[in-house]
């Protein structure tokens, strides 16, 4: 799906890992009017995911007040350089999307 | 197209012969929709969308630490940082007072994760951005009023 796309990092800090997620997706309110005006559907994520190594670390319920192009940062402890860490999202027109990327030090 | 659907069955069935949300929730491979929590989210007052996050009244707690500005130049980017320091605690959910749907997001924390996360929501209007942290079953809430300079829900 053209309109959306997902960029993750994971670094080591001190004694934990920081996860950042960037999601390219329009989290539509369907409140929202286009330049014809009419009512934009809604179209959000619904939920996300986040594995390290394979077991879920987090697992998120959005709904459409997360902002457009939503951003999501999480601490993960035990991690170590090289693990793998992988997020996947679905939205409500379940679109589905995921990203692997490995803890760099 | 017949990949997708053949997720989504899979995905479903797990749903159901789950006994509860949070076995469901920590099911292995890709996330599913079947469990949204749908009743809170579609919730129009922050009393019932806190009631569909677990039973009892949320206690009143200073160990949940909210960061975000007091005045939000942009309502439809707020950023929120929440840690909580309770014993425990397995989800961190954003409610947002003044949003046509209170309930913005509910986070879950397993395998090592600090109950803590950073994101940025939309906050509607001036008025209360509530945490609720749910940990060994019971529901604790911190709460801070901000002020938008323009609103972000259009």
């Amino acid at each position: 799906m053209a309109e959306s796309s997902t960029r993750i990092t994971a670094r080591m800090r001190q004694d934990f890992v920081d996860i950042r997620a960037l999601v390219m997706h329009p989290m539509e309110t369907g409140n929202r009017r286009d330049a014809k005006n009419q009512l934009v559907p809604l179209h959000f994520i619904q939920r996300v995911q986040v594995t390290h190594n394979g077991r879920v670390v987090l697992d998120a319920q959005w709904s459409q007040a997360i902002a457009r192009d939503p951003f999501v940062g999480i601490r993960v402890r035990g991690a170590k350089p090289g693990d793998k860490v992988a997020l996947a999202w679905v939205d409500n027109k379940g679109v589905r999307e995921s990203v692997e990327t490995v803890v760099a030090a | 197209m017949k990949r997708r659907s053949l997720l989504q069955g899979g995905s479903a069935l797990l749903a159901l012969s789950a006994p509860a949300w949070p076995l469901a929730a920590f099911a292995q491979g890709v996330p599913s929709t079947a469990d949204w929590n749908r009743a809170g989210f579609e919730a129009k007052t922050t009393a019932e969308a806190i009631r569909q996050l677990g039973s009892g009244t949320p206690a009143t707690s200073r160990d949940i630490l909210i960061d975000m500005q007091d005045v939000i130049e942009n309502g439809a980017r707020a950023r929120i940082e929440v840690t909580s320091r309770i014993p425990n605690t397995q989800a961190i959910s954003i409610v947002s007072d003044r949003n046509p749907h209170p309930l913005a997001a509910t986070f879950t924390f397993a395998n090592g994760a600090d109950p803590y996360v950073s994101t940025l929501i939309k906050v509607a209007e001036s008025g209360t951005i509530r945490v609720i942290v749910s940990a060994d079953g019971r529901l604790h809430a911190a709460s801070r009023e901000v002020k938008t300079t323009i609103g972000g829900c259009g």
